[in-house]
């Protein structure tokens, strides 16, 4: 090996120490205290018994109730990932498309909702949804409802503030996707005799798959791990994998309980990553 | 009524002061090579674009072969085109991209397989159907796109500045191969280009194009030898355009006063007398040497080009270029006195 490259390695070996420790300090090693507590016994009382036992993993697997939950999240998971695919793939199609001088703006507007907290979003969410909110005050006024609808403590809140909460994401991973998209290839396949429906199946929507599939891994796994929206508008209700947590570890005191949780909750994440490498690998292989 | 019959075209783009395009109306026969030729932002893919249905006219009238189109979308047309940028699907293959537009007509799968095959060996691909674009040549790519227009056996072939993305070289080979396909197939084609060389070598005809109005149409040589007018002239090939006074025109031929080179003569179809601008290509003009007193000019540039040289004469306030064959007269030198003339078929009254 000569003297340059051993430099070279040196340079990348002192570039990635201090991040690799940082990671080391921040997030492994808590994540492997984590993983211990799970093994503990608990009970309701807030008492931990330091021990090496299986029981928060039945206790878990055992009962019906987890897994609803775990099924219910996944489903939330799934339908706000394909719900924000939905809505936001007309915005970016059109932001690709614009030629508009004012693009720069409108993709900065697209996105702006990040500048504001999520916690500040599910708020607004609550104060538009709710019996006196804007939606029902406007859907009695209009004569449409007798009754304010149901629109906030359910699960039908939660997928409609998460969904809008999730766009901003599926807006930048779908433009960042379009990469090889121009729009001068609709203009080809239409030319060669394909109406737009062909055009978009055939051309438009495979050449946006690494986008749709960027923003859905996010989106999916930003969507199960969030707790303050569907507690919020879930109202205290509705339960999922992450709210449950939670409550486990501040109201219940049950420790390694919640940790066996969020640890069944980090395997469906290592499922849908596994399943995204496959996908992309699929895409890239074309 | 022309195979492809363009009437009174017009787009206009709200907002704008002139319209792209502006009654635009000409007749192309079937198996023509026509090129439209004009500076960016002409109008001229503008143009195109109505044809092909990409963009909708605001109002006039487009036939092919006897019926009306002007409406009928793009998807219909049936028009083989090939863009700029060549537009090839980036995740689909070289044989899948040919095989598009037969696809979308519901080709069967053994026909498709042999005419996709055809039209590769037509631009001679035939080895590479199963590679990826990205792994393709620019040139390459241009034929891809070129058999993928021609597998549908479009109506017409329409081609927007499909050169211009090539290197110089390759520019005159892709040239002279979409010609003689063009010829092959008898295909009728329109060809947009701001590339004057291109069009002269290329077309049956070529339309002169300024700011959304058409100059001239005619065939090369027409264009070249007999322009309409001063921007036709400047626009293709080089030129020197001199003012004059036409003092008694006879059979064609105008007596000239011009300013700074005295009494000459030029071709002139009009027959009006007054003032009037004359034509005179650099390579027709002539050159002697002359003394100081007798002169019309002094030689201010000389450039070699191996060829021929090129001379710029100053003549008052204008700068006159003349091209003369290197070697076959005396050389000139910088500063040199000189004479200017030309022979009267060599020059041109414009209007």
């Amino acid at each position: 090996m000569s003297a340059k490259t051993r430099s070279a390695r040196l340079t990348v070996l002192g570039l990635t120490v201090p991040g690799l420790l940082g990671l080391a300090v921040s997030f492994v090693l808590p994540l492997a205290w984590l993983l211990r507590m799970s093994f503990n016994r608990g009970d309701s009382t807030g008492l931990i018994e330091e021990t090496f036992t299986l029981d928060s993993y039945a206790q878990f697997v055992g009962d019906s109730y987890y897994w609803d939950m775990a099924w219910e999240t996944t489903l939330l998971g799934l339908g706000v990932t394909v719900l924000t695919i939905v809505v936001s793939y007309p915005i970016a199609l059109f932001l690709v498309r614009t030629e508009s001088r004012f693009k720069g703006i409108l993709v900065a507007l697209a996105v702006a909702p990040l500048l504001t907290s999520s916690v500040v979003r599910t708020y607004g969410w609550l104060v538009l949804l709710g019996n006196q909110g804007v939606v029902n005050q406007a859907l009695m006024g209009a004569g449409l409802v007798d009754q304010p609808l149901a629109l906030i403590n359910n699960r039908l809140g939660v997928y409609i503030a998460l969904v809008e909460i999730m766009m901003p994401y599926m807006i930048l991973c779908l433009l960042a996707g379009f990469g090889r998209f121009n729009p001068e290839l609709e203009h080809a396949a239409r030319s060669l005799g394909a109406n737009r429906w062909r055009t978009f199946w055939r051309i438009v929507w495979p050449l946006s798959m690494p986008g749709v599939l960027t923003g859905a891994l996010l989106v999916f796994v930003l969507t199960i791990s969030s707790f303050v929206t569907p507690r919020l508008v879930g109202g205290g209700k509705v339960f999922y994998l992450a709210t449950e947590i939670y409550d486990q570890a501040t109201a219940t005191l049950n420790w390694p309980f919640a940790a066996a949780i969020a640890f069944i909750l980090l395997a469906l994440f290592a499922v849908v990553i596994v399943i995204y490498q496959r996908a992309l690998r699929r895409i890239e292989a074309q | 009524m022309s195979f492809l019959q363009l009437d009174d075209i017009v787009k206009e783009y709200p907002g704008t002061e002139r319209p792209s395009v502006a009654d635009f109306t000409l007749g192309i026969d079937q198996g023509e090579f026509v090129s439209l030729l004009g500076p960016s932002g002409c109008g001229k893919t503008t143009t195109l674009r109505m044809i092909a249905g990409l963009i909708e006219a605001t109002s006039g009238r487009i036939h092919l072969d006897g019926k009306e189109l002007t409406r009928t979308p793009v998807h219909q047309r049936g028009m083989g085109l090939v863009f700029q940028n060549y537009a090839l699907f980036p995740h689909l293959n070289v044989a899948r991209n040919v095989a598009f537009g037969l696809e979308m007509r519901r080709t069967s799968k053994a026909e498709a397989r042999r005419r996709v095959e055809e039209a590769l060996d037509l631009v001679r691909l035939g080895h590479l159907s199963g590679r990826r674009i990205k792994q393709l040549s620019g040139g390459q790519q241009q034929r891809v796109a070129l058999a993928r227009a021609l597998v549908i056996e479009p109506s017409v072939l329409l081609l927007d500045e499909p050169l211009s993305n090539l290197d110089a070289k390759l520019r005159d080979t892709m040239r002279e191969e979409i010609r003689s396909i063009q010829r092959k197939l008898g295909i009728t084609t329109v060809f947009v280009t701001h590339d004057q060389d291109e069009a002269l070598a290329v077309s049956d005809r070529i339309v002169v194009m300024s700011e959304g109005v058409i100059e001239q149409v005619g065939t090369p040589e027409q264009i070249y030898e007999h322009p309409a007018n001063r921007f036709v002239a400047n626009f293709i090939g080089r030129a020197n355009l001199f003012d004059a006074e036409i003092t008694h025109t006879a059979n064609g031929v105008a007596e000239l006063d011009v300013a700074g080179l005295g009494q000459l003569r030029a071709v002139d179809d009009h027959g009006a007398k007054g003032p009037a601008t004359v034509l005179v290509r650099p390579h027709r003009m002539q050159l002697s040497k002359a003394a100081a007193g007798d002169a019309h000019g002094t030689v201010e540039t000389v450039v070699y080009v191996g060829d021929s040289i090129e001379y710029g004469v100053r003549v008052g306030d204008a700068t006159v270029s003349v091209q003369s064959v290197a070697g076959a007269a005396e050389r000139l030198e910088r500063g040199a006195s000189v004479r200017l003339s030309w022979q009267a078929e060599d020059a041109l009254v414009l209007t």
